[in-house]
């Protein structure tokens, strides 16, 4: 048989596959599959699958402590909201289950030399053995020891005080400008211990604030729910959120709240709205009082930029819807307000009969101590510790950061050699200015305690309860307390080796002492200490986000006022800034401006991008903002990079220009640094904050600066 | 060298002379290449086109070199359905550049999509209220038609004339050409009109949108006019260019009268409908959508000056310069026109393009301008690249003026 | 998919100016929630991805009279959405079970073309591949899928969590949903309590009420887009703000 094959037969054959083909579900399979392909990238991240719980702990990444309830995936927490009904988390603390993998997190000890891109890997060991050498070679005389507590009244707190106690030179200082730190003026003027005083913020009726961001959160204040029973006058240069949302804001000129404080002080004490019996017996009235006739309120108005009846306005409120609590600076990022400012402003909670009254100033008694009566190394404050003098500074970063410029911890250092050594999660903050860095483990890695706040009139703790296993290379600080006690041959009593062991032994006092109550975040349903048998069941309600506070006391020993804090008629002194008018030409006052939230951790997540770099809400880090007047009295246009220019020097910033800014005031963001967002940056890099050399009185709220071209 | 490839009886550059003209095209090209790599391969972060312009640079490439690719179909329309036979002239040359155009568009849109691989989804799962379906379908079609008609013009060369089946199947495709015409106007007609609609119907944009008629916008009817008014410019600005260049007569004069007294006539009743529609949109359609239509124009640098300069200078003047008999006797009057044609055209698409996404809808955003990266601008450049090299090889080895031969003569 | 029948409904939600303080809480709980990925160290406010984006806007005036409005924007869940019907291959929908606007990546082909259609910019482009920081993917929420470069996306109003309220109702042979196990992630974070979300259609619900409040509107009513998102102030120059006929910003932003 023979087969012709014509080109018509191939044809036909052809076109018969086609359609064959065609009708066959293989190419609308083959099409969905590449359908499907084009979809499905292997490198696209793919969520975790596995079993969900809840979780609950306390978050611990400001010092407010709120409950957290963590919605968890094979054990590990995916997202972080408030476990009491009603209560919000801020961007920080919904975003705080990130921080265990943030990518500046420190995996072993560094070194770290300035200028150097990346640091250099060391062991801890090798970190424990060079402050053993510091500290030898303090006590031969090199220079001091000084431990900067970025998380002051924690059992790590302590343990620090207990360490060094046998070092002459050594002192525990707070880092600058965390929150609260100002209430250290306030002791002096009551001669009293540190946290021995809570500001009873929700009994309040009026709250004066001279730049607190009462509105974001601050001293725990949920002011969206004490709209009703809580009068709010702010007395700050910048429009901020709590200006915004205050009854009455006082747009005082920068540096001159202590001028608008003794003005109010004046109206009060002119109209014979406060009674001064208690105080008119003290040594310091009279010298207060002549300083008092010096502010007149016109003459502060003038000073501040405002009209002189809103300073009567004030001090008549003030005086009629008591009780009433003042309270001075702590604007996040701007630091204090110095001492004679801060002694200006709560001289009015004296003269208003504030001190030790619900609603008030409340005294307190304080937490215990984890350990026994053994010596303790003095607290100080580190503009108390002289400049150059200081041979070993510790930072315990371990629990926190804060935002302040780090030219107040170097001009300490003394030049003959000093050696940083920080404890720090992340390679960012504090951290990133030592010379050697070591691991602690992260937020939701370990327990964190949560001692009272300076804002709670009663003694109290709640303890932050890990939810992931601790990274190995993490150093427990108290554990590094052993190692530099052992190397440095200092005596560390104590059963206590971890951070864990330390708490528990405070909490195991705690349940000694049998008073108080402890209260459940879900429902609010407090428990009585003296109910709980053991300690252990203590320990377990706090790690299950639980707080515990300390009964009211009810009786206060009688206190001595010193109404000018010691500073005598130096209360008056203004800076010059303030009061020198006109300023020279092209001279602007250059004010820092943060959020509270982000300002007290030295890392954030990721993510909160969001808000610094990829909408216009919070502006990068660096920004500077003027009034368009302002810009255009100097020729400068929005979107320009100009250069910044103050005594401790320059630096590039983008300029924007908003019509809610003082004439004459830039402000600039102080926001988290790329590194804390993140980004791999070269440590220690400078910052904004470099550019505010604080003056002596360790605030940097307010400084000269100029605006270049380009 | 490669003289047995080209026509009899027209003179061409050497070789070497021919490879030196196409080398800066070629480099031009290879750095568009690199660019287009970088879009593909790290994504669109590589422009600098972001959530508000969402469309950039190569949405004005495509949508001007569309129109200016016009003058293939409308060429062709004249020439097999309304029979003027003078467009014979120039008809080849307008099919090439009418292929370049929409090639070069297709392939930027392939590069301006974030997901290229994707792109057939639109006929797995095509939304027939869309405008822009209904340019890819369109578009996708129409430059099929161009291949085909391009197709017997590269068969006519002289080397592959010589394959008989070749010859055949070219004398068959050539039968097909006023029914391709007549399918290329029909899609052309569509696209070209969708392509305006596409601005027209985003209620969302007031700056874009306009009233219409049925479904149809007014810029869905404005945009097939601007674009076949300029096409024929198009087309005589190219032919003399390339005279210029290549040294050669290539039409008679009087085909570029023609074409002028066409875009001319259109380009008048463009210019009067284009005047009509904005002001019935600045008065009528604008503030019914809320806005203040002085708005449009308050933000640097879109002043009302790119209004006039769109209406009065590049498109009533080209019209009256074409429309004047005496004027149109003149080469350098007939090129200043077809400048200011084509210009007009590319900056209606400009502006629909740029200054759309540019004015501020919420009242708390700001003004913002764009300003393409270098990979946009290399891309930009690759597709006019590849048109030179496209068009210079087609003429050197093809037949695209019929009347060359004949008018080496004189 | 279709198994479990639940009422119609219109979810909307009714944003409080007067009480948003600008905190930022409600878009950095969108991004948990939707595994938004953290910006790129080249990204920025023109390139970023913020379903859920607070603009701040002011009254204008000089200090001290100047005041700040912050202005949560997502998507509006227009009526009459203007992305829909461009989108040339169906990767926008309208669901007719809750009226929400949604965007199905991965049919997203990356013209575009819907955000040029939006008003409200709402809409987001993938200008990069989402990348988390190493580890950080355990943190991912696992209701959602992450989208990758070259796509549209935008706020859905938690889609994941009205399917998980859906599953929810159903599994209890319940027809309506529990408004309280429907509650978007931005409403439940905002510490002011400003933004009410429920049903529309629901007479009863917050939602219904407040959006017939006196001093609630929307944002660019004019352009016909009827969205489902209002706001609300008692400040005349906060509602003036919400239409487009006067422009009270000067700035310009220029990039490149």
């Amino acid at each position: 048989m023979k087969f012709n094959v014509t080109r018509r037969d191939v044809l036909r054959f052809a076109g018969g596959a086609a359609i064959g083909t065609a009708l066959s579900p293989m190419p609308w399979n083959l099409t969905d599959d590449l359908a499907i392909w084009t979809q499905n990238w292997s490198w696209i991240p793919k969520p975790p699958k596995g079993e969900r719980a809840t979780r609950t702990t306390v978050c611990a990444l400001c010092p407010a402590g709120c409950p957290v309830e963590a919605r968890c995936i094979g054990g590990l927490p995916v997202a972080l909201r408030a476990a009491n009904d009603g209560a919000a988390l801020c961007p920080l603390g919904m975003t705080g289950h990130h921080l265990p993998h943030h990518p500046n997190r420190l995996t072993g000890a560094v070194g770290i030399t300035r200028g150097e891109r990346r640091p250099a890997a060391v062991t801890t060991d090798m970190v424990v053995r060079e402050t053993a050498r510091a500290i030898r070679s303090a006590r031969a005389g090199a220079g001091s020891v000084v431990v900067l507590d970025t998380r002051p009244g924690r059992s790590g707190s302590w343990a620090w005080r207990r360490l060094l106690a046998g070092i002459d030179s050594a002192v525990v200082a707070a880092a600058p400008g965390l929150e609260g730190a100002s209430l250290a003026s306030l002791d002096t003027m009551l001669d009293a211990r540190s946290q021995s005083f809570g500001l009873d913020l929700r009994n309040a009726r009026t709250i004066l604030s001279f730049g607190a961001p009462v509105a974001e959160g601050w001293g725990q204040l949920d002011l969206a729910a004490a709209r009703e029973s809580v009068r709010l006058v702010q007395v700050e240069p910048m429009r901020s959120r709590t200006a915004e949302s205050a009854d009455r804001w006082l747009p005082a000129r920068p540096g001159t709240e202590a001028a608008v404080a003794l003005a109010i002080a004046n109206v009060l004490l002119a109209e014979g709205l406060v009674d001064t019996t208690a105080l008119s017996g003290t040594d310091e009235f009279d010298s207060y009082l002549s300083v008092i006739a010096g502010f007149s309120p016109d003459r502060a108005a003038a000073i501040a930029g405002l009209a002189p009846d809103e300073i009567f306005a004030t001090a008549r409120e003030l005086a009629s819807s008591g009780p009433s609590i003042v309270v001075a600076g702590e604007q996040p990022g701007g630091g204090p307000l110095g001492r004679p400012a801060e002694t200006a402003i709560f001289g009015l909670n004296l003269l208003l009969g504030n001190v030790d009254r619900e609603g008030g100033i409340v005294g307190r008694t304080p937490l215990p101590a984890p350990g026994d009566d053994a010596p303790l190394t003095p607290l100080a404050r580190l503009d108390e510790i002289p400049d150059h003098s200081v041979a070993l500074v510790i930072i315990d970063a371990s629990a926190g950061d804060g935002v302040y410029p780090w030219s107040l911890v170097a001009r300490k250092l003394s030049p003959k050699g000093s050696l940083v050594v920080a404890l720090s999660p992340f390679l960012s903050g504090s951290a990133a200015r030592a010379n050697f860095a070591v691991p602690t483990p992260p937020y939701l890695e370990t327990i964190h305690e949560l001692p009272t706040s300076f804002a709670e009139p009663v003694a109290s703790i709640a303890l932050s309860a890990p939810l992931l296993p601790t990274r190995s290379g993490a150093v427990d600080p108290v554990a590094f307390m052993r190692s530099i006690a052992r190397a440095a041959g200092l005596d560390l009593a104590g059963e206590w080796a971890t951070t864990e062991s330390l708490i528990r032994e405070r909490v195991a006092r705690i349940h000694r002492a049998g008073s108080g109550t402890v209260t459940s975040p879900a429902d609010g349903s407090a428990t009585l200490v003296a109910e709980l048998s053991t300690s252990d069941e203590l320990w377990d309600a706090l790690l299950a986000g639980g707080r515990w506070s300390a009964a009211p006391s009810n009786t206060m020993p009688p206190r001595t006022m010193r109404i000018t804090g010691g500073l005598g008629t130096a209360l008056g002194e203004l800076p010059t800034r303030a009061t020198a008018t006109p300023r020279p030409t092209g001279t602007l006052t250059l004010v820092p401006r943060a959020t509270r939230d982000t300002s007290a951790s030295a890392a954030v997540s990721p993510v909160l991008t969001k808000l610094y770099q990829e909408s216009g809400l919070r502006g990068s880090t660096g920004t500077a903002v003027l009034n368009p007047r302002t810009a255009a009295s100097l020729g400068f246009a929005a979107g320009r990079n100009v250069r910044l220019l103050t005594a401790a020097g320059a630096m590039r910033v983008a300029l924007m220009l908003d019509e809610g800014v003082m004439p004459g005031v830039v402000e600039i963001v102080v926001a988290p640094e790329r590194s804390a967002l993140g980004e791999k940056t070269a440590p220690g890099a400078r910052t904004v904050l470099d550019l505010l050399t604080p003056g002596n009185e360790q605030t940097w709220s307010a400084v000269d600066a100029q605006l270049l071209e380009g | 060298m490669d003289s047995s490839l080209i026509l009899r009886g027209v003179r061409r550059c050497s070789t070497k002379r021919f490879l030196a003209w196409l080398a800066p095209w070629a480099v031009m090209a290879g750095i568009g290449v690199f660019a287009i790599g970088l879009c593909l391969v790290k994504g669109l972060n590589q422009t600098n086109m972001d959530n508000r312009f969402a469309f950039g640079l190569w949405i004005f490439l495509d949508l001007a070199v569309i129109a200016l690719g016009a003058g293939a179909f409308f060429t062709g329309f004249l020439l097999y359905i309304l029979r003027r036979d003078e467009l014979r002239a120039v008809i080849n040359s307008a099919v090439v550049l009418g292929f370049i155009c929409y090639s070069g568009a297709v392939l930027v849109l392939a590069v301006d999509v974030g997901q290229p691989l994707r792109a057939w989804f639109t006929f797995w799962h095509p939304n027939v209220h869309s405008m822009l379906t209904e340019v890819t379908f369109c578009i996708t079609v129409y430059l099929t038609v161009l291949a085909i008609e391009y197709l017997p013009i590269v068969l006519k060369n002289r080397q592959l004339r010589k394959v008989p089946s070749f010859l055949v199947f070219e004398g068959e495709l050539h039968k097909l050409m006023p029914v391709l015409a007549a399918v290329g106007t029909f899609l052309s007609f569509f696209h070209q009109g969708s392509l305006g609609g596409l601005y027209g119907v985003l209620q969302g944009r007031p700056f874009a949108f306009r009233d219409g008629f049925a479904i149809w916008p007014t810029t869905f009817f404005l945009f097939i006019l601007s674009a076949i008014a300029t096409g024929p410019a198009f087309v005589l600005l190219t032919t003399s260019i390339v005279s210029k260049i290549s040294g050669a007569r290539l039409v008679r004069h009087g085909v570029y009268e023609l074409l002028a007294k066409i875009s001319g006539w259109l380009l008048i009743i463009y210019v009067g409908l284009k005047s009509v529609d904005t002001i019935v949109w600045l008065n009528q359609t604008a503030p019914r959508s809320g806005i203040n239509p002085s708005q449009f124009y308050a933000w640097q640098p879109f002043g009302t000056w790119v209004l006039i300069v769109e209406i009065v200078l590049l498109g009533l003047v080209p019209a009256l310069i074409f429309m004047s008999p005496a004027r149109r006797r003149s080469l350098p009057w007939l090129l200043t026109g077809s400048v200011l044609a084509c210009l007009g055209v590319a900056l209606n698409r400009l502006v629909m393009t740029i200054q759309t996404l540019a004015v501020p809808t919420l009242k708390f955003e700001p003004f913002m301008t764009y300003w393409p990266s270098w990979q946009e601008v290399a891309t930009f450049l690759f597709v006019i690249a590849y048109g030179v090299i496209l068009y210079s090889l087609s003429f050197r080895y093809l037949r695209l003026f019929p009347q060359e031969r004949e008018m080496q003569k004189y | 998919m279709e198994s479990a029948e639940t009422t119609r409904a219109r979810f909307a939600m009714v944003i409080d100016l007067d009480r948003c303080n600008g905190c930022g809480a409600c878009a950095t709980a969108c991004a948990v929630e939707n595994n938004v990925p953290p910006a790129r160290p080249s990204a920025n406010e023109r390139t970023g991805l913020t379903w859920q984006r607070v603009y701040r806007a002011s009254n204008g005036r000089q200090f001290p009279e100047n005041r700040s409005v912050y202005f949560p924007v997502s998507c509006q869940q227009c009526e009459h959405p203007p992305c829909v019907s461009v989108c040339p291959q169906n990767a926008v929908d309208v669901s007719p079970e809750t009226g929400v606007v949604s965007q199905i990546p991965v049919r997203c082909l990356g013209c575009r073309y819907c955000m040029t259609a939006c008003p409200y910019h709402a809409r987001y482009f993938n200008w990069f591949d989402p990348k988390w920081p190493d580890g950080m993917e355990t943190t991912l929420n696992p209701d959602v899928s992450v989208r990758m470069r070259g796509v549209v996306e935008k706020c859905n109003f938690c889609h994941s969590r009205w399917q998980a309220a859906k599953a929810k109702a159903a599994a209890a042979g319940k027809r309506d949903l529990d408004p309280a196990d429907y509650v978007p992630a931005c409403v439940e974070a905002c510490p002011e309590k400003a933004i009410v979300f429920g049903n529309l259609d629901d007479p009863r619900s917050g939602v219904a009420k407040s959006a017939k409040s006196a001093n609630a509107f929307r944002l660019l009513e004019k352009l016909g887009t009827e969205p489902k998102v209002f706001y609300r102030s008692d400040r005349a120059w906060v509602r003036r703000l919400a239409d487009a006929d006067v422009a009270v910003q000067e700035k310009e932003a220029t990039r490149g």
